[in-house]
């Protein structure tokens, strides 16, 4: 089932034809390996996964970049960036990007996967390795200094590319795949309204409806919205008022992913009818 | 009489681009205003944005909507004149007539943008100094000056950008007024999308990544989303972060987010192609094969752009693994590649013959001939090349010929 899903993958133009392009697109050249890889359609929760908890990590400097929400795809990345200050013998000093992306849809985790064999404008070494860590792992070593290594477990997905780290890629990626196993998991992210509960049900074109969501709780580098038909928009006057701007007549599905400190995003949806 | 400019509306009417300005927002996050400008709340300046379309409003009447009031509603149905001197690009507003009914202390009129001139891609900041006078028989006294962000781009954009009202798609003024700063005074889809492709080109504040061409901005893939919003706060403002740093505690260290690849480049290259008009396209090309003599963005020149942090000794040489472009991304349109990522080494003699021979024709021609081709030769650019052309240009002699792999045109957000 999953395979199916893998093979007629993830490419999209707006958020309105996603499911029509899914549809027709045939992926470039993935492996056959990759073919044969399922996702297991449950989403970890409550996890938190940070470079920092992991022993093979030690000693290295951790810098959390801003946190990226994709509406499109449906996923949430944290990026870290680690450096390290002590003293080597090497000629470059060790430098790691660790990605830890989250996968709303389950199922699209394996399409998502496979997007790392075309992201690197350097050709890829003819030696991939396709080593069992989780659900799927991509590895290779483009030179003695740098390498890449991908791993999928659930809908995590953990993504380290990096320079002159002494550590193994493949080791650390166990590590997180580790970490993802002791997490609890469902088939689905439980969404809630929370804080979208305050938006009517129906609304007129170009109707605009406020809702408080910035708070202690959900601060504005934290919460990312995306609308299926209208948008979400901030008070330019008011920096903690956001608002929904009704688009088209037709139904809207409002989302706002909170993202925090590297946990599993916590997921709000409502849906709304836009009538003229 | 206490008479005041309460606002001006210029996108009335956004679904007919010709009489109007047509739909935008302002960024990301937040909409522009509608009335574009209210009297007396000030609001950013991009927020009260209007944009004009230079391909639909050539033959057009185009017009504005103004709202007046008067502190003290009339008697009687009254008319008064009003007009704008200044304007800029939207022209001195001529003398309109404003009819206040009786006991109605608002009245609206349509005024005519008659002295318009929309003739190239732009971002203008324009001032009106408003007058008044009770009737032709007396003399025009001042009431007000309003000054407005106008941007003038080719066409409606497309591509990415939707009409679709209320879509976070709209064109942000914030892109559009980055594409109509770089297309500054262009009058055709070619001129801008060169100038565009050319300036971030030559932007030295960003640098190939020389490690391994990984993107910083998202997009690689249809599908995927462009961080355009970060892109223009970090590479086109200037502010992105300071850390962290890529190849740290080497000499090619620097800020991460002003690192880019191939990906990044075609993808900015296109939206902002789009802000203003023209439907270029985004072309992934996969496998693409070793290349030339080249200067990757940002950087010196190379026979292989992954040399490395710190090894840009060994830049003109390399026997690792991959050191070939194994993907790579460009503008596309009428047939033609551009490409923002990467210009062609050209060896310092030929390219001064080739710049004098291109300064000889200027003159003898009395400006009248620009040897396009030539310039670009000269450049190293890889700007307007015909596929074939773009390819035996910037891939090595050696490279295979018979296994690219163009994608279907794609677009983003």
């Amino acid at each position: 089932m999953a395979s199916e899903r893998f093979t007629t993958a993830f490419f999209t133009i707006t958020m309105e034809e996603a499911k029509h392009k899914r549809e027709e697109y045939v992926p470039k050249d993935i492996p056959d390996y990759l073919r044969q890889v399922t996702a297991t359609g449950r989403v970890v929760t409550g996890l938190s996964v940070s470079p920092s908890a992991l022993d093979s990590l030690r000693g290295f400097v951790v810098t959390l970049m801003p946190v990226r929400y994709n509406s499109l795809l449906q996923t949430a990345t944290y990026v870290f960036h680690l450096t390290t200050t002590a003293q080597t013998m090497q000629t470059c000093n060790p430098s790691l990007i660790c990605e830890v992306t989250y996968c709303v849809d389950p199922l699209e985790t394996a399409n998502i996967f496979s997007r790392n064999l075309h992201r690197f404008e350097r050709q890829l070494p003819t030696t991939i390795t396709a080593a069992e860590t989780g659900d799927a792992s991509l590895g290779w070593q483009w030179d003695a200094e740098t390498g890449a290594f991908f791993a999928m477990r659930h809908n995590v997905i953990v993504g380290l590319h990096g320079t002159c780290v002494q550590q193994s890629l493949g080791t650390i990626a166990k590590e997180f795949v580790h970490s993802i196993d002791t997490a609890k998991t469902a088939t689905a992210y439980p969404t809630q309204k929370g804080l979208l509960s305050a938006l009517p049900a129906t609304l007129s074109p170009g109707a605009r409806a406020d809702f408080a969501a910035t708070n202690d709780k959900f601060p504005p580098g934290e919460v990312y919205f995306s609308a299926t038909n209208g948008s979400v928009n901030y008070d330019p006057l008011r920096a903690e008022q956001v608002y929904y701007r009704a688009g088209v007549p037709g139904p809207a599905i409002i989302t706002a992913a909170h993202l925090h400190n590297g946990n599993a995003p916590e997921i709000f949806s409502t849906s709304l009818e836009v009538r003229a | 009489m206490k008479l005041q400019l309460q606002d001006i509306t210029f996108s009335h009417s956004p679904e007919d681009p010709a009489t109007s300005a047509y739909a935008i927002r302002g960024n990301s996050k937040h909409e522009v205003r509608h009335p574009e400008f209210v009297a007396n709340r000030p609001i950013p300046r991009l927020l009260g944005s209007a944009a004009y379309s230079i391909a639909d409003t050539h033959t057009a009447a185009v017009y504005i909507v103004v709202t007046f009031t008067v502190a003290t509603p009339f008697a009687k149905d009254t008319t008064i004149e009003v007009q704008a001197t200044g304007g800029g690009v939207l022209g001195a507003l001529f003398p309109v007539a404003v009819t206040f009914s009786k006991n109605t202390p608002t009245a609206a009129c349509n005024i005519p943008l008659s002295d318009r001139r929309f003739l190239a891609v732009g971002a203008h900041q324009v001032t009106w100094q408003w007058q008044w006078r009770d009737s032709p028989q007396t003399s025009w006294q001042p009431l007000q000056t309003t000054r407005h962000h106008i941007l003038l781009t080719l066409a409606v954009p497309s591509g990415a950008w939707t009409q679709q009202p209320g879509n976070i798609s709209l064109p942000w003024a914030e892109a559009l007024t980055t594409s109509c700063t770089l297309a500054k005074g262009a009058q055709t889809p070619q001129t801008a999308l060169r100038a565009i492709t050319e300036q971030l080109h030559r932007r030295q504040k960003i640098k190939y990544d020389i490690s391994v061409g990984a993107p910083r901005y998202g997009y690689s893939e249809t599908g995927d989303q462009f961080a355009l919003q970060d892109w223009l706060e970090y590479v086109m403002r200037g502010n992105a972060p300071g850390h962290p740093l890529f190849c740290d505690n080497t000499p090619d260290e620097y800020p991460d987010f002003l690192i880019v690849n191939g990906h990044d480049m075609a993808a900015a290259t296109v939206l902002l192609a789009q802000a203003v008009g023209v439907p270029a396209t985004y072309q992934y090309h996969e496998p693409f094969g070793k290349i030339g003599t080249v200067h990757p963005i940002g950087r010196p020149k190379t026979t292989q752009p992954f040399y490395g942090c710190g090894n840009s000794k060994h830049r003109n040489t390399s026997n690792s693994q991959g050191t070939e472009l194994g993907n790579h991304a460009y503008a596309f349109f009428d047939d033609t590649v551009y490409d923002s990522t990467f210009r062609s080494w050209v060896a310092p003699l030929r390219a001064c013959g080739q710049k004098i021979w291109w300064y000889i024709v200027l003159i003898v021609t009395f400006g009248q001939t620009r040897l396009q081709s030539v310039h670009d030769h000269a450049e190293g650019v890889f700007i307007a090349l015909p596929p074939a052309a773009y390819l035996a240009a910037i891939r090595a002699a050696s490279a295979p010929s018979d296994t690219e792999n163009i994608t279907e045109t794609v677009a983003f957000q």
